[in-house]
């Protein structure tokens, strides 16, 4: 069953590149041009998530998300902005998106943040005691991280990141996600502070392994899992 | 520092008041005090005139002795007891009168000689207007008074002027104070709105009193004035953001043109030359961004998202952040603030700030080992400190540092388009507070951010 996206974009170039590239990876998408015509295909609720631009002839992009909220559609939004101040990031949130993208964006990027929004469960809160991936055990109870029976110590942070990475598992993640996800940085310090930390954990958890499990993905960011 | 007391404008204004209310108090008094003189004088002179003629005409009718015995009668009477008169006989003798002696300086035909002379029996000379008249060859005779209501008069006029200059100047004192009032009201409308404008908040007016007078006229057109700029940064802000838009958008196609093809090719150096040309595309974007942030938080956009922080924890998550980084550099990152430091500011954009401060310290403090992270409260003040112990800022290039676009050392290269450094100055702004760079001793630097954010 594929799932359906919904992209609100006015800029002809980037909508064909999403509506692309979201194609070719599976998902059935729609394409709106402006505020008016986005709002009034997002209405029936069918979609799995909605790609919103900020920027909107006729309608803005605002006001689209208000609208729609104020209808009770609850589908994932995830908003396309050039406003990159931080403020605008916060006023996108806040009034309702579920994420945030500022252009020029890297599609992995998108893609990695669709997928997340649409794998959210969406009323399961059953607490969780362990999160493993493959032979990788995490206990969040008494935080103790083993993989293949064998105890590794983890720093305060670094066992925040496999966490992260453990919960996100299989799935790409970026840069700026673990930034947000991790260290609440909403912005991007331009350094590679973030590989820093992911080289050194890297170390901890696949050295003395045959299959190594955090993965570098070019152009995008990591994933922890079997290899791909 | 504040200038004296002296060069206050209201002080001054005050001052200029009541000098000027004293010195009209003193030309009333004075003019007042003139006229009763000349008055007195008058009448001193015609009493003495009179006295004159009617001795004059008893001599003439009654001779010498007879003369004498009306000076007698007249001295006895005592009913003018400033009256002097003195009769000089043949040879120069006095014959008779209430003088000791016949001054020396006094002619014989004086018209009316203002003179200090001893009375017979006076303890002091005394002040007195005279007239004398030759009657014949031998007599001579002198009449006048004694000033004595001129010399009262005066003392009255003295204390008079005391009095009223000590009610003068506490009058004018709180005439002065009452319109410095009055004036301070006004002008502190101005003071408030321009400060309120100085801070961002350009919705800021100056309050108007409807009264059309010139104060609330300047108000008006203060107003239209920050109707205009209020317009101007609009449309800035409004210019920034659809730039962003112009700008952004090419390099966002360009960023998917290059992606899209680095996902079609298997060729490695095409791949090298896509992932270099994406990670170009990205330092593009950065730069778009900080420029942009910065016409923001100049613009004070973002002020309303100030809330209450701990300083301490935000340092530990920066040395936390950064420390991985740092020690594959050759760097120790320290944190030294007090845990109850708490602050009212943008945390977003002092995170930010304090990331570019850390990142320049990398970049630049090569062959340095330390960065130290600090924090302390100066009065209402927060100053916020990175320090390095590297090479340390030329003591002639402080000042180019913090200037956009600006690249100390263009050999460095790196990325960055010299605009960390302007950014952080422009987030000390937004917060009211400064940026200084200073060198450290013996070598380093430090970079400084005073905020007046305590809470």
């Amino acid at each position: 069953m594929s799932q359906k996206i919904l992209v609100i974009e006015d800029d002809r170039t980037t909508a064909d590149f999403i509506v692309k590239s979201l194609t070719g990876e599976g998902f059935v998408v729609d394409h709106a041009a402006d505020g008016r015509d986005g709002l009034f295909h997002a209405t029936d609720g069918s979609y799995d998530a909605i790609v919103l631009d900020r920027m909107l002839p006729g309608m803005d992009g605002m006001a689209v998300l208000a609208a729609l909220r104020a209808a009770k559609v609850a589908t994932p939004v995830i908003i396309l902005s050039n406003l990159g101040a931080v403020d605008a990031r916060v006023e996108g949130l806040t009034s309702g998106a579920n994420d945030y993208l500022v252009k020029p964006f890297a599609f992995s990027e998108l893609l990695a943040r669709l997928k997340l929004l649409i794998a959210k469960p969406s009323g399961g809160t059953q607490v969780e005691t362990t999160l493993a991936c493959e032979d990788l055990e995490m206990n969040l109870l008494n935080r103790r991280v083993t993989r293949a029976g064998q105890r590794i110590e983890l720093q305060p942070r670094e066992f925040r990141l496999l966490e992260y990475l453990l919960r996100h598992k299989e799935q790409v993640v970026t840069r700026t996600m673990m930034l947000e996800g991790v260290w609440e940085y909403h912005f991007d310090p331009g350094t590679n502070v973030v590989d820093v930390h992911v080289s050194r954990l890297r170390r901890k958890v696949d050295d003395g392994f045959d299959k190594p499990l955090v993965h570098t993905i070019r152009g995008a960011g990591y994933m922890l899992g079997k290899a791909g | 520092m504040r200038r004296g007391f002296f060069q206050s404008t209201t002080i001054r204004l005050a001052l200029a008041l009541l000098l000027a209310q004293v010195a009209a108090l003193a030309l009333g008094l004075t003019v007042i005090h003139r006229f009763t003189a000349a008055t007195i004088l008058a009448d001193a002179r015609t009493a003495a005139e009179v006295a004159r003629d009617d001795f004059a005409e008893e001599y003439r009718q009654e001779g010498e002795a007879g003369l004498v015995r009306a000076i007698r009668d007249r001295l006895a009477a005592r009913d003018d007891r400033n009256f002097v008169v003195l009769l000089k006989g043949p040879g120069g003798v006095p014959l008779i009168g209430n003088l000791e002696q016949w001054p020396a300086t006094l002619g014989d035909k004086e018209r009316w000689r203002r003179i200090s002379l001893f009375r017979e029996g006076g303890t002091a000379a005394e002040e007195m207007g005279l007239v004398t008249r030759r009657l014949d060859a031998d007599h001579v005779l002198l009449t006048g008074e004694v000033l004595e209501a001129q010399v009262q008069l005066a003392r009255a006029s003295q204390a008079a002027f005391l009095y009223a200059l000590a009610a003068g100047i506490l009058i004018a004192t709180v005439v002065a104070a009452l319109a410095a009032w009055i004036l301070s009201r006004r002008v502190d409308a101005f003071a408030r709105a321009a400060s309120a404008i100085a801070s961002g908040r350009l919705d800021a007016r100056v309050e108007r009193d409807e009264t059309g007078d010139a104060f609330d006229r300047l108000g008006t057109s203060i107003n239209a004035m920050l109707d205009r700029i209020e317009a101007l940064v609009g449309e800035l802000r409004m210019v920034t953001d659809s730039m962003a838009h112009d700008l952004r958008s090419p390099v966002s196609r360009m960023k998917a043109t290059l992606e899209q093809a680095l996902g079609r090719t298997r060729d490695p150096n095409a791949t090298a030359a896509l992932a270099a040309a994406i990670d170009e595309a990205d330092s593009l974007h950065r730069l778009l961004d900080t420029a942009l942030e910065i016409s923001r938080a100049e613009a004070g956009i973002g002020r309303d998202q100030f809330a209450r922080f701990a300083l301490a924890p935000l340092l530990d998550d920066l040395a936390e952040v950064y420390g991985p980084l740092a020690e594959d550099e050759g760097f120790a990152i320290s944190v030294d603030a007090p845990a109850e430091l708490e602050v009212v500011a943008h945390r977003e954009m002092l995170l930010r700030a304090l990331s570019n401060l850390i990142d320049n310290a990398l970049k630049y403090a090569g062959g340095g080992s330390a960065i130290r992270l600090s924090a302390a409260r100066v009065g209402t003040d927060v100053e916020l400190r990175v320090a390095d112990d590297g090479p340390g800022i030329a003591e002639g290039q402080i000042g180019e540092a913090a200037k956009r676009f600006v690249r100390l050392d263009p050999a460095r290269g790196g990325s960055g388009a010299g605009l960390g450094l302007s950014l952080v100055e422009t987030i000390a702004h937004m917060h009211d507070g400064r940026m200084a760079i200073a060198r450290a001793d013996p070598h380093g630097t430090i970079v400084t951010l005073r905020l007046p954010v305590a809470a």
